[in-house]
């Protein structure tokens, strides 16, 4: 944003070299007066920071009970400093190392397909001219978000089951034996992805529907012009012009991929494939219930947050390699 | 997917205590219930000298000085219309034992997670109603509540010692101090489940109520030839982070081989568990036998409780293992199906109250004996929750005092049943519950009351409130009775002992025992027990075991 | 535009597919929406497969919509809550993304590290719980407003919004003698419409659907919004039976009540959603640069 005064860019003619000069005049002002000129922006930011320094850094301070074993009568005062001995009792636990390979499996799992079905859906719902339909089915397809997990998954537990369900009875149409999905390590992954990209993907679409929304119709006009099918529209046109935003997106949710998604796993995990199903929010969880550990449960959030940290931060600089005006920073 | 990811990284401290919440109601190891304080019918009279009953010169009750105020949590039952502030009950209690009473009130569902995030802000309720197993024995020692070693007394607290004898006190303690009065409520403690079979299937069968294992299969197969539909034994999952193995499902079976899953035993002084016993790997072979001939509910590993009723409710289950209080409800369920089907009640038509009535569809019994004779049935403990006094309450000894005061057998019926010639009556000796004071809607009584009975007591009915057996209709107290007395029932030998492993450890080898033992019934290889064992022992188990038997020897000595 | 015989092809295939698509998505709603009305005989004659029921049954909403239920009350307070808090949330997050979009702000890359630190690093339940308890807004009628007002992922989407508005817009439009605030009105706002209609619908659903802070935050049950009644509700009537010690209460069964909640709660999202929808639509670019 320019904080020239208005109307003043003395004389040039060609909108760019006046940017240019405007630019260059900042930049080479000292510290203090470029801050000054942008003391309107600064202003901007004071509410949000308000907020964060409030609500999110305030409460910080309970990071620090991962490093103590905390004593929740007493506070903090009681309760001892401990170091790092929760951090080694959780990568020394075998369950907890296990759960956390699970976790980056499925994560990556999720990445891939629930990160690629919201783009796919945005464009195929933007190819429908008919006004109504295309609002009809964008409203359907956001729907799932308002089922919990409790009653999704219940839902899903009903439509696998090995007798009843109607997944089973199609399958027998097609000739195979009903078996019993939910139930078997093969195919429970499998099931994961799947039930969360239905759940969320029309969800997730909304924002991409939206960048989508904000794409310059001329360009698309000197496509046709040009002679480019559909396709070759979308592939070009459309898909370069929201790249910055499917980018950012996808740093983000690297930035959570310590998360499977507790909610989901609870609801339609089984004793049968603990196994490749355990997430480190269900190892937690349970630890939780039994301990009421919050200290353990701290020190899981901190290695949590801090690989996720690292990941943004990782994922940004590889964008930032191939595109140096993308990314987060 | 993106505002929820969030989400779950705003703390798996919320994760953990979501699940607490989502979990309250089983995580009482559902062997023994009665954590709600909404309500419940008494108990019976189990002659313990109520004659003596002194009313206690203990510390206040004096109106001599200012009524004190309480701050109490109440677990709530939101779909229900209720207004502290006009509850005649609460009102008399309140008179009766010179307190006021603040009552916050809170999802039943919630009580668990709200308790424990106001006891670790400053906001505690000055008198609480606790889990013993997961949140008492932690919060004792972190001083969170009142020691009341010295104050608990023949002398200044007959009532409290009169419901509460010293070897339970005992039982109780935590680190040498007492810091709380144990609690049960409602019937007592005791085993809760019955074997109920649908009655008329069985006599269509031909056949009589089985008393042992071998006529229960018999009976089992008999009925999957002639009901193809029909599942001869349901059974559902355990919710995450419960304790026991399928929930109670299979606790006939099992029992019959003299085993249940997660009990620790002792024998001269020496611990183990029952999930490392060989028997149980007799038990498991039986019941993937039992899987594999469909005997079983192919689904039972991942259906809840809810789905089981479902099938219940349309005859398609034979048996199934069965919490008390359930019966009357599913008997009617059955019976409201039955007539719907042949269209003597409209689809969504509700029959009357039946409890009154003896049993239509559901029959009861309690353990099938094995090959021994014998059976084991796991009954919870002789108490599951502590009241406490908060350490940071005001007067602590007036506290005490109002405890004591509301034990007197007087003060326990106003408490427990309401008040008398209104909300109960005596006739003949017997208590009888008046059913028709509440409008069933509205919940108040005819001048616009409501009446809180069972809401605000002390009442710790270790053998179950005063007159509780006189006051359940028919259906109750016969399935009750089927359950609470059984013969074979025992507890866990691990109960009150400490060990500081099986608190940090025994969730891991739970969750690794439902996973091997499920894999089992459902046809795994059954080398995968011998295994489960090993790992059993290496990950805890033998530790959990000499812990408890220094905790064993420590109280014996004492 | 005239289509080609491979470009109709094209466009038959991807109704056709998206229609599947959105069949198998909704599925599970159009479930939930029939067993809502779906008398529980049938149900469990069924064995809970019911897409398609033969009678009807409203015994679940009037179970929840009885007189004198909470419901009727948390619902003004969610909608209070939900309306102030994505006029807030839009407010603090918009002012952020703005200011951030600038690439040459100083500082900005600190700045941005700050709040995506928030993302992934929070203090817990308990700190949090005690900060708001601290700040004296337990229970108070602001708490639920201002507690979801700010998500720094939203702000970092909105920002990326942001700073895909092609400079040369703002750069013409300057040398035509346009104020700063001009610009924001009349060119830089229309084309954040999207962003904004977008990101403001993530802050509606999250405010809305709310529960969870709901639950911690406030005791009174005439402050509650109408998801925590709701879910009290049915936590009540599907507790196992051992917690309870009852005798002879039996409320409708739980999975007919779960979901009529569910569409009780969800009915004005779909209202909203279409109407929002207008704002997506491509090309809200007002007032095209030339050349």
């Amino acid at each position: 944003m320019e904080l020239a005064t208005p109307g003043t860019t003395a004389g040039e003619t060609t909108g760019t070299t006046a940017g240019k000069t405007e630019r260059t005049r900042l930049k080479a002002g000292p510290g203090f007066r470029r801050i000054w000129k942008f003391k309107l922006l600064y202003i901007l930011l004071l509410p949000a920071l308000l907020w964060v320094l409030v609500f999110d850094y305030l409460p910080l301070y309970g990071v620090s009970i991962a490093f103590m074993d905390y004593n929740v009568i007493q506070g903090f005062s009681g309760s001892h400093w401990a170091g790092l001995k929760h951090f080694r009792a959780l990568f020394g636990s075998e369950m907890f190392v296990h759960a956390f390979k699970n976790t980056l499996l499925i994560s990556l799992y999720k990445m891939i397909s629930g990160f690629i079905a919201p783009i796919l859906l945005a464009l195929a719902l933007n190819e429908i001219r008919t006004r109504w339909f295309k609002k009809t089915l964008q409203t359907a397809v956001y729907l799932p978000r308002f089922v919990s997990w409790v009653v999704y998954g219940g839902i899903i537990t009903l439509l696998l089951s090995p007798e009843t369900g109607l997944v089973g009875k199609m399958i027998g149409w097609f000739g195979g034996s009903s078996t019993y999905l939910l139930v078997e390590p093969a195919y429970f992954r499998t099931i994961l992805v799947v039930t969360d990209a239905m759940k969320e993907m029309g969800w997730a679409a909304i924002i991409y529907i939206a960048a989508i929304a904000g794409l310059n119709p001329e360009v698309y006009e000197a496509a046709v012009v040009d002679g480019a099918t559909r396709f070759k529209r979308i592939v070009h046109v459309t898909l370069p012009g929201i790249a910055s935003t499917i980018i950012v997106i996808f740093i983000l949710r690297v930035g959570f991929v310590m998360s499977a998604g507790l909610d989901q796993v609870i609801n339609l995990y089984n004793p049968m494939v603990f196994e490749v199903g355990d997430i480190l929010d269900t190892y937690i969880y349970r630890i939780g219930i039994e301990q009421f550990n919050l200290s353990l449960a701290a020190a899981a959030d901190v290695i949590k947050g801090v690989i996720g940290l690292a990941l943004v931060l990782a994922a940004n600089r590889i964008a930032k390699r191939i595109d140096p005006d993308s990314g987060i920073f | 997917m993106l505002e929820q990811r969030k989400k779950k990284a705003v703390g798996i401290t919320s994760a953990v205590l979501i699940g607490t919440l989502a979990i309250a109601g089983c995580s009482n190891g559902n062997k023994e219930g009665g954590a709600s304080q909404s309500a419940s019918a008494s108990a019976s009279p189990k002659a313990s000298a109520s004659a003596s009953a002194s009313a206690s010169p203990s510390g206040s009750a004096g109106s001599t000085s200012e009524p004190y105020t309480l701050k109490w949590l109440k677990a709530q039952d939101i779909s229900v219309p209720y207004d502290p502030a006009n509850d005649v009950v609460k009102q008399a209690i309140e008179k009766k034992l010179n307190v006021k009473i603040d009552a916050e009130m809170v999802d039943v569902q919630q009580y668990k997670t709200k308790l424990n995030l106001k006891m670790s802000s400053e906001d505690i309720p000055d008198v609480v109603r606790i889990d013993f197993a997961d949140d008492f024995q932690k919060y004792a020692p972190l001083g969170a509540f009142v020691d009341l070693t010295d104050l608990i007394n023949e002398k200044d607290t007959p009532n409290i010692m009169r419901e509460v004898p010293p070897e339970v006190f005992e039982q109780a303690k935590v680190n040498g101090r007492i810091y709380g009065i144990p609690y049960q409520g409602g019937p007592g403690a005791g085993y809760r489940w019955d074997l109920v079979m649908r009655k008329d299937y069985l006599e269509a069968a031909g056949a009589s109520v089985p008393k042992t294992l071998d006529e229960y299969y018999n009976l089992l197969k008999k009925i999957k030839a002639d009901r193809p539909d029909v599942i001869p034994l349901g059974g559902y999952t355990a919710q995450i982070g419960q304790v026991k193995f399928a929930n109670n499902s299979f606790d006939q079976i099992f029992g019959a081989f003299g085993v249940t899953p997660g009990y620790f035993t002792e024998t001269d002084g020496k611990f183990s568990n029952y999930d490392i016993d060989p028997r149980m790997k007799d038990a498991l072979l039986f019941l993937q036998k039992m899987y594999k001939e469909g005997l079983i509910d192919k689904e039972f590993a991942t259906i809840k409780e809810e789905q089981l009723r479902a099938k219940l409710y349309s005859g398609k289950l034979f048996s199934w293992m069965g919490w008390w209080s359930t019966a009357n409800d599913y008997d009617t369920q059955v019976e409201t199906n039955e007539l719907i089907k042949s269209k003597k009640l409209g689809a969504s038509d509700k029959l009357p109250d039946q409890s009154g009535q003896p049993f239509k569809y559901l029959a009861l019994t309690s353990s099938l004996t094995g090959a021994d004779g014998k059976a084991v049935a796991p009954a919870g403990a002789p108490f599951s929750q502590m009241t406490a006094i908060s350490a940071k309450t005001k007067d602590p000894k007036r506290v005490l005092s109002i405890i004591e005061d509301s034990l007197s057998p007087e003060n326990q019926m106003l408490t427990v049943w309401g008040i008398e010639g209104e909300d109960y009556k005596i006739e003949n000796g017997k208590m009888v519950t008046v059913t028709d004071l509440l409008d069933p809607a509205t919940k108040q009584d005819k001048n616009g009351h409501y009446r809180g009975i069972q809401s605000y007591l002390f009442a710790p009915g270790l053998n179950g409130w005063p007159r509780y057996l006189e006051s359940l209709p028919l259906r109750f107290s016969q399935s009750l009775d089927v359950a609470i007395n059984n013969p074979y029932q025992i507890t866990d030998a691990s109960n009150f002992l400490d060990s500081p492993t099986k608190i940090a450890k025994l969730t891991e080898l739970n969750t690794m025992r439902d996973s091997v033992f499920t894999q089992i019934i459902m046809g795994g290889d059954i080398k995968k027990f011998d295994d489960f064992v090993e790992k059993w022992k290496s990950q805890g188990g033998t530790q959990i075991l000499s812990e408890l038997e220094a905790s064993f020897q420590k109280k014996a000595g004492k | 535009m005239k289509l080609t015989r491979g470009e109709s092809a094209f466009a038959t295939t991807n109704y056709i597919l998206l229609t599947l698509l959105t069949l198998v998505i909704v599925l599970p709603f159009w479930y939930v929406i029939i067993v809502s009305i779906t008398p529980y005989s049938e149900f469990s004659a069924k064995d809970g497969m019911v897409l398609f029921p033969t009678s009807f049954s409203i015994e679940y909403y009037a179970y929840l919509l009885k007189k004198g239920s909470l419901i009727y009350h948390a619902y003004g307070n969610t909608i209070r809550n939900t309306v102030a808090g994505v006029l807030l949330a839009l407010f603090l997050t918009t002012t952020v993304a703005y200011a951030l979009a600038e690439k040459r702000l100083p500082g900005r890359k600190g700045i941005i590290l700050i709040f995506v630190f928030t993302m992934l690093f929070k203090g817990g339940m308990i700190p949090t719980y005690i900060t708001i308890q601290q700040l004296g807004l337990l229970n108070t009628n602001y708490v639920l407003i201002l507690v979801m007002a700010f998500s720094a992922f939203n702000m970092i989407i909105m920002k990326s919004f942001f700073e895909s508005i092609p400079e040369s817009l703002r750069e013409s439009a300057s040398l035509d003698g346009a104020s700063e605030f001009r610009i924001l009105r009349q060119i830089i706002l229309p084309l954040s419409m999207p962003a904004i209609a977008s990101v403001g619908l993530l802050y509606m659903v999250v405010y809305w659907n709310d529960f969870f802070s709901a639950m911690l935050y406030v005791s009174d049950w005439s402050k509650a919004p109408v998801q925590l009644v709701l879910r009290s509700i049915i936590a009540s009537s599907s507790l196992p039976p051992e917690l309870l010690e009852t005798a002879g209460r039996t409320p409708p069964p739980t999975v007919g009540i779960q979901m009529a909640a569910i569409v009780i709660v969800a009915l004005p999202m779909l209202i909203v959603y279409p109407l929002i929808q207008r704002y997506f639509d491509q090309g809200m670019m007002v007032g095209s640069v030339k050349g």
